[in-house]
């Protein structure tokens, strides 16, 4: 038998450890240091990938956990609880896209009952009410604000698509967002919707998000929706 | 499309994880260095050209972040010596006669042995062409070196082993 042969037989048998989920699971522990450093080094990538080959952007996209200008880390303990998310000052719908100064999409076949300009998210984040409690918070991805949503162990994170681009889908459970401000500080919010799921995703250069007490499947109607 | 789940450890990280465990012989270094090399690729994705592959340009970042680790630490991918104790770990050939079977798990032991008496340039090369699958153009990339030399240096480390193990008793 040929060398050649018996390698082939050894790449067939041969135990690799297991692939991990690089998107991660943040170790707080003995790598606070570097979770920081890391943090940072995201902040200025989130920049940098915006404007590359789309679908390669997915697919690393996809290996680190960005969706809607967030990145998802999966924690080994359920997050601290923090305050509700600062959805910012109450305006009229007409006032939020002036100001916003980009297109905010409004879902259709539902009933914008309000609007908030800012908060906890940045000064250019529109946030809708609609029914049911739910919110739907857009921003301009390029924004330079970086979020780090922190989901515990045992909540549904999946991925799918809307309308056909990439996006997430995290169930209700214990979770938080890591807010990392301007001057370098961070800030831990809770859902701005008690024990509602979040959607994340891109559209047209806008960080998206929807919280929604509703099923994934109903999230996903209404995050198609979006004119 | 809708509602369709992906699964985030797809080939897609498989292959780079495996590469920086070629590279740094530790499944721990190897997420660091497959982590921090998707974290510079999304940096340098303005920089990757459209319509060229995607898998060599990414391993040759993962190769980057690897060595840096490999340096620091100077170890060889444990699996060589510990999948030849291993029970479960026996040839694909399972149906074949019990005595062609032991043979074959005998000479696979031998292999891996001789793999990790091999000095680490003729190693790695052989590990990611033949024991990862690599193609001769992802392996240029992850080495630093043009394909040709690829394919000079992988039949100087074959000759290698084929001497190591004719050598053995």
């Amino acid at each position: 038998m040929s060398l050649e042969r018996d390698l082939a037989v050894l790449a067939e048998a041969v135990e690799w450890p297991e692939t991990p989920d690089l998107a991660g699971r943040l170790r707080l522990e003995p790598r606070r240091r570097s979770h920081r450093r890391r943090i940072l080094a995201v902040v200025l990538v989130l920049l940098a990938g915006a404007a590359a080959v789309p679908e390669v952007r997915a697919a690393v996209g996809r290996v680190l956990g960005f969706a809607g200008g967030e990145r998802v880390e999966r924690t080994t303990e359920p997050p601290r609880p923090g305050p509700r998310l600062d959805l910012g000052a109450a305006v009229t719908l007409e006032q939020a896209q002036r100001r916003a100064g980009f297109h905010v999409g409004v879902p259709q076949a539902q009933t914008v009952l309000g609007a908030r300009l800012g908060g906890a998210l940045g000064d250019r984040t529109v946030s809708l009410l609609l029914p049911s409690g739910a919110v739907l918070s857009q921003r301009p991805g390029r924004a330079a604000i970086f979020a780090a949503k922190q989901v515990g162990p045992g909540v549904e994170v999946s991925w799918v698509d809307v309308n056909g681009r990439q996006a997430v889908w995290i169930g209700s459970g214990p979770r938080s967002l890591v807010v990392m401000r301007k001057d370098g500080t961070e800030k831990q919010w809770s859902a701005a919707v008690p024990g509602a799921g979040v959607l994340l995703w891109d559209h047209a250069g806008v960080a998206l998000r929807l919280e929604t007490r509703a099923s994934r499947a109903e999230a996903l109607a209404i995050a198609e929706s979006v004119r | 499309m809708r509602g369709r789940t992906r699964s985030s450890c797809d080939d897609t990280s498989r292959s780079p994880f495996r590469t920086a465990f070629v590279l740094t012989g530790s499944a721990a270094e190897a997420e660091e260095a497959a982590q921090d090399a998707f974290l510079k690729a999304w940096h340098a994705l303005g920089r990757f050209r459209a319509g060229a592959p995607f898998r060599p340009w990414l391993l040759t970042i993962v190769a980057r972040e690897a060595g840096t680790r490999r340096r620091s630490a100077g170890r060889r991918a444990a699996w060589t010596a510990r999948a030849a104790q291993d029970e479960r770990w026996a040839p694909p050939a399972a149906a074949e006669p019990t005595e062609v079977a032991v043979l074959q798990r005998e000479r696979t032991a031998a292999l891996l042995a001789a793999l990790g008496r091999l000095d680490e340039r003729d190693r790695e090369v052989v590990e990611l062409r033949h024991v990862l699958g690599l193609s001769e153009r992802e392996t240029a990339g992850v080495l630093g070196v043009r394909p040709g030399t690829v394919k000079s240096r992988l039949s100087r480390a074959l000759d290698r082993l084929r001497a190591d193990l004719e050598e053995q008793p």
